[in-house]
């Protein structure tokens, strides 16, 4: 715990990134991802929250390379300029929703190919990964069953194995715990935490999720994206530092109202998400203040700029 | 090359197209001669089954591999068509997809040529009399195969331009009653000469080529920014 806060208060000092980029931009019909100034800390685990369709998946895509119908700069690792420069590709991972691997493949055949496409691709530790997470061995078996067949978690799985296989140092991946189990998703916090550590500050890990409450502990720093815009961003510590947690009765739940970000009604009172700054224009009420978790602050913010609203049954 | 190729496509996919297809194609042509004396009644019944069951081995092959191509190469050329992820990833994934396409399109090529040539030897030592009899001769099994060339290029080439499995089945519909017929009906007719072969190979050479052209041209509008 000392080496990772002592790591990365050097990562503040030092201010360095591995991404840049100036006004990114991509429209899909009403839809528009616009991002100004853009930045992805070095050496830390960030990620990227947003509710369905908030611009997520499209913006991992442009990072990673899979996309390149965009208009903006990027700037990888202070030197790549452009996705397609010899070497930057071989330093990024990257593990996503949908099309990845060709349906019919099977597990020897992505090994070959791994072979084949990345130079720093290490066989002998990928299959040590696929043993330690239990992936379904059928897919080595002979004759083997395509990736296609594999449950959704068993092909996060394969993708893992695929990355972390790898040495590169910007690992981008896309809601890596939507399909897992509670136990895969420990499993997965470990393995990114494992992985910042062994890179000595060297190496990022960007994840997009819905539900942050599965990866806070690996979080080091948080991005909350709202119909394809940044709208707040920080330090997991200054997140929590910067909004308070409240839980109330009943009859203060009006009263709070205007002063919180959010507050929903519970069954024992309410409960909601309030700025530090503003908790002293509730102080005069019967109200438990505690430090919120990512997950909650999360929740408060998307609520404030979502569509979505309860429908009257 | 073969690395790719090998590894891109799956192993039922060889197998159908490079083992049991020309096997049984060739193993019905060696039985035919060796079952000759059994076969119909008269000798021009047997030279006309012969040379019916020869120019039904390129349509088999065609369709065969049409059938096949799009369980793998399904929708490559479209515009709708996304790459998988893990190929987009890697500086080699594009050199991998496009050695893969040119390794097919060679060892499909070479299948029907070699396919073709044995059945030639076969059927000209194993069946003479179909050479001396009708006005089959030995151009026509060459025109044969390179209108197979030409029929599985193009054919290959028009479905991989289609993910939608309704305009998939429109387009086979079209090669498999129309066009593939016509083309490989020619092949056995009286006049085919040696110049008309010659043009042929041209033929087969240039849509070959469209196939390398065109999985360049999709490889391009994939990586490349807007």
């Amino acid at each position: 715990m000392l080496y990772s806060d002592i790591l990365i208060g050097v990562i503040i000092m030092l201010d360095e990134y591995v991404i840049k980029s100036n006004n990114i931009n991509k429209k899909f019909g009403s839809f528009e991802l616009n991002l100004e100034n853009f930045r992805i800390r070095k050496g830390l685990a960030t990620a990227l929250v947003g509710e369905n369709g908030a611009g997520k998946s499209t913006l991992l895509n442009i990072l990673s390379g899979i996309r390149r119908d965009f208009k903006g700069d990027l700037t990888y690792f202070d030197k790549y300029k452009n996705i397609e420069e010899k070497g930057l590709r071989d330093l990024i991972g990257y593990t996503g929703t949908g099309m990845y691997f060709i349906p019919s493949w099977t597990g020897n055949q992505i090994r070959e190919l791994s072979k084949l496409m990345y130079k720093d691709y290490d066989d002998e530790k990928f299959m040590n990964i696929a043993r330690s997470l239990d992936l379904d061995y059928d897919i080595f078996a002979k004759p083997a069953i395509p990736n296609s067949k594999l449950s959704d978690g068993n092909k996060v799985k394969l993708q893992l194995a695929c990355v972390f296989a790898r040495n590169t140092k910007l690992l981008i991946m896309d809601e890596p715990a939507s399909p897992l189990d509670p136990l895969m998703r420990d499993a997965l916090s470990e393995m990114i935490r494992k992985y910042i550590k062994l890179g000595n500050g060297e190496r990022t890990v960007f994840f997009s999720t819905h539900n942050i409450s599965d990866m806070e502990n690996v979080t080091d720093y948080i991005m909350i994206m709202e119909k394809g815009k940044i709208v707040e961003e920080g330090y997991s510590k200054d997140m929590k530092e910067k909004y308070r947690f409240i839980k109330g009765r009943e009859e203060d739940y009006e009263k709070v109202l205007p002063s919180t970000l959010n507050a929903v009604r519970t069954n024992e009172g309410f409960e909601g998400v309030i700025l530090s700054d503003r908790v002293n224009e509730i102080s005069s009420l019967n109200i438990v203040i505690q430090t919120p978790t990512l997950y909650q602050i999360s929740v408060a913010i998307m609520k404030g700029q979502s569509k979505i609203i309860i429908p009257d049954f | 090359m073969l690395n790719s190729y090998r590894n891109y496509t799956p192993f039922i996919y060889r197998l159908i197209i490079y083992g049991v297809l020309p096997f049984a194609i060739i193993a019905g042509e060696v039985s035919m001669v060796l079952y000759r004396p059994f076969l119909p009644n008269t000798h021009k019944e047997i030279v006309q089954l012969f040379v019916r069951f020869i120019s039904m081995c390129p349509i088999a092959m065609v369709y065969t591999i049409i059938i096949v191509d799009i369980t793998v190469f399904k929708g490559i050329y479209s515009k709708e068509n996304r790459f998988e992820a893990y190929l987009l990833l890697s500086e080699k994934g594009k050199d991998v997809i496009k050695q893969t396409v040119i390794e097919d399109m060679v060892c499909k090529n070479l299948l029907m040529t070699v396919v073709g040539a044995i059945i030639g030897i076969i059927s000209y030592y194993g069946y003479r009399p179909m050479y001396d009899e009708t006005s089959f001769r030995i151009v026509n099994i060459v025109s044969i195969v390179f209108s197979g060339i030409i029929i599985t290029q193009f054919s290959t080439w028009v479905i991989r331009h289609f993910m939608n499995w309704a305009h998939l089945l429109w387009m086979m519909a079209f090669l498999y009653t129309f066009l593939i017929p016509i083309v490989i009906g020619c092949s056995i007719a009286g006049w085919m000469n040696y110049k008309i072969v010659l043009f042929e190979i041209v033929l087969a050479i240039i849509f070959s080529l469209i196939n390398i052209k065109t999985i360049n041209k999709s490889l391009k509008k994939n990586w490349a920014s807007d």
